[in-house]
């Protein structure tokens, strides 16, 4: 169901429509991250959020099932590179608990990615996890978003 | 001052991120339906669940 019964479907750009000043100014900050993090990174990262808080019609909007399922299989796929794998240790503590989010997970991060890579990596899960908790407390279905609409 | 707190944090070194999200924050505190105690009163009980110290 839809908590918004005035815009129908309820596609996330629907929703973000309702005020148009904020719309223009998220997708910029998603925007901010297309140069700063590769594609297949984001992608994992927007899987395993999705999965983690129980949206997975959001995690198969993102890529196909094999992909998706081996995202669902991080730490035993030999489909998920080690930038993703270390990358997806650290969203499943993102999402579940922040402050279980421990040093060599940060430092496994960092030394792949630098420490530039590392705040990117955290402000990118941070904006995933707004996102689908927005879509989830708001009933917003999957489809119809943009890279950073998962 | 929030943005000062933010601008001097780790996002400093995503200066085009920083600069973008500064946009949206501020657009989010001075725009917008709700008004600014129950923005304001949200912050706060956010930042007292999640252990933040902004």
């Amino acid at each position: 169901m839809t908590w918004l019964p005035n815009v129908d479907p309820g596609t996330f750009e629907q929703v973000m429509a309702l005020r148009p000043d904020l719309a223009g100014a998220h997708a910029a900050f998603v925007d901010a991250f297309t140069d700063v993090l590769d594609q297949p990174v984001r992608d994992a990262c927007r899987i395993r959020v999705a999965q983690v808080l129980g949206r997975p019609d959001l995690a198969a909007d993102v890529a196909g099932p094999d992909r998706v399922a081996a995202v669902a299989r991080w730490s035993e796929s030999d489909a998920v590179s080690d930038d993703e794998r270390v990358v997806l240790d650290l969203t499943e503590s993102f999402v579940v608990d922040p402050h279980a989010v421990t040093a060599a997970q940060r430092a496994a991060v960092r030394d792949r990615f630098g420490e530039a890579g590392l705040v990117a990596v955290v402000e990118w899960l941070a904006i995933l996890d707004g996102i689908v908790r927005f879509q989830t407390v708001l009933g917003i279905p999957a489809g119809a978003a943009g890279d950073g609409g998962s | 001052m929030a943005d000062d707190a933010i601008s001097q944090s780790p996002l400093a070194l995503q200066p085009e991120a920083l600069m973008r999200f500064l946009h949206l924050y501020g657009l989010l505190w001075s725009h917008g339906e709700v008004d600014h105690p129950a923005k304001e009163m949200a912050r706060l009980r956010n930042a007292r669940i999640t252990d933040c110290g902004y």
